[in-house]
């Protein structure tokens, strides 16, 4: 009973045969300093946008305008309601992680570097012999550079059949927030989540590559994980439910 | 070295033994969890002016368990599974506890999220709540995933299942 678990526990804390390397402190220190100096630079070149956080004490910061309305399921469904994507120049990423198609921009800050969604090619045809993409959430840094932050991608079947893909995110990574996020490969004009009985409109782009391919992201003060985010319903352009 | 470094040095000796003891839970792979540790502690120093004064330790173990679900999760996102897999090689529990190897495999058989949730739960000893916090999920998720990984580990309930009688 309880003793089982106390064992694992246990177990779980016995000491390794052989002690672990210590940790190369001169290197942390190095690299660690070059992170601090960074972040300072990025902190001071978004002075504007910290007073923001400080106000709100939000990790995200978002640009005038973009907070999601409520939608009502009831109400005749307007038309998309929180789509702020634009498409933007793409610089060299920094990565071999290269955007297929225009970046899709936000308008949310963080570290003054703008959280982006752009489509990346996957190349597995032994694991994923029908998944020809994956859409990478990322940091556009001031600079222009990106810097990746999650790749998520159907894993199962089609990348392009009907419906709902790659619903990820919700999480932390590297200290930044990134959102729940996915896409929708279908007519979709409008995506919703429901969570504690409210009705969340999520924010939504189309892929430059294929405009049946509609990514959608939400605020992560409405939506705080992928798990909550049930269910996704997408409606079409005259306001018909596309999926059940 | 700058103000602050030493104290920052102590805090690394202090607890580097620990935390690369979680990241080797984490990862199963020695060279992977000292990696894991490295990369918690620089980011940490990163940080260190902003967390010296609060809790560090807290925040190098939320670092560390975020760095390495994080790592899993490139390049291609593992998809949780409902099936229960096989029960693993239990010989005995009393030998399995005691059994590095058997510890090894088993939480071979968890997700990254799974394997964080054990090890922030059970090793560090945190209550859901935080575990929810430095996850950034909520305390529901951290149960059913508990839950979930604890069957997997045939922990059902309190009783490890698949033991052979003693």
């Amino acid at each position: 009973m309880t003793d089982e678990l106390d064992r694992l526990r246990a177990a779980l804390q016995e000491a390794p045969a052989e002690p672990f390397a210590e940790p190369d402190l001169d290197r942390i220190i190095k690299e660690g300093g070059r992170i601090r100096r960074r972040r300072r630079f990025l902190t001071s070149s978004g002075a504007a946008v910290a007073v923001v956080a400080v106000v709100f004490g939000a990790t995200w910061l978002r640009s005038p305008g973009s907070a999601p309305e409520q939608v009502h399921a009831a109400l005749a469904p307007p038309p998309i309601v929180t789509s702020v994507a634009s498409s933007t120049p793409v610089p060299a990423p920094t990565s071999a992680e290269k955007p297929l198609g225009e970046v899709i921009s936000t308008g949310t800050y963080t570290d003054g570097a703008e959280l982006v969604f752009y489509a990346t090619e996957i190349d597995d045809p032994d694991n994923l012999p029908t998944v020809q993409f994956g859409l990478m959430a990322s940091l556009s840094e001031p600079d222009g550079n990106l810097r990746p932050l999650y790749l998520a991608n159907e894993s199962d079947g089609k990348d392009r059949s009907f419906g709902f893909h790659a619903t990820s995110g919700g999480t932390t990574v590297a200290d930044i927030w990134v959102p729940v996020y996915g896409y929708f490969s279908g007519p979709a004009a409008r995506i919703e989540t429901t969570v504690d009985g409210r009705t969340i409109p999520a924010h939504t782009a189309r892929w430059s590559e294929d405009p049946g391919v509609v990514v959608f992201w939400f605020d992560q003060d409405d939506v705080p994980s992928a798990e909550r985010a049930t269910p996704l319903v997408a409606y079409s352009a005259d306001g018909k439910r596309l999926t059940k | 070295m700058v103000r602050g470094d030493d104290e920052f040095a102590d805090f690394v000796r202090s607890c580097s033994a620990r935390l690369t003891h979680a990241a080797y839970l984490l990862t199963g792979d020695r060279h992977q969890a000292e990696d894991a540790a490295q990369t918690a502690f620089t980011r940490t120093y990163a940080a260190w002016p902003r967390v010296r004064r609060k809790n560090p330790y807290a925040y190098a173990r939320r670092v560390l368990a975020n760095h390495v679900i994080d790592i899993w999760r490139r390049p291609i996102r593992e998809y949780a599974t409902e099936e229960m897999p096989e029960p693993p090689k239990v010989p005995d529990i009393s030998h399995a506890v005691a059994d590095r190897e058997w510890l090894s495999d088993a939480l071979a058989r968890l997700t990254a999220r799974e394997r964080a949730v054990v090890v922030l739960r059970h090793f560090f000893d945190l209550p859901e709540h935080q575990v929810a916090e430095e996850l950034g999920v909520s305390v529901g998720t951290v149960k059913s995933t508990n839950s979930r990984a604890l069957a997997k580990l045939r922990v059902d309930g309190d009783a490890l299942v698949g033991e052979v009688s003693a």
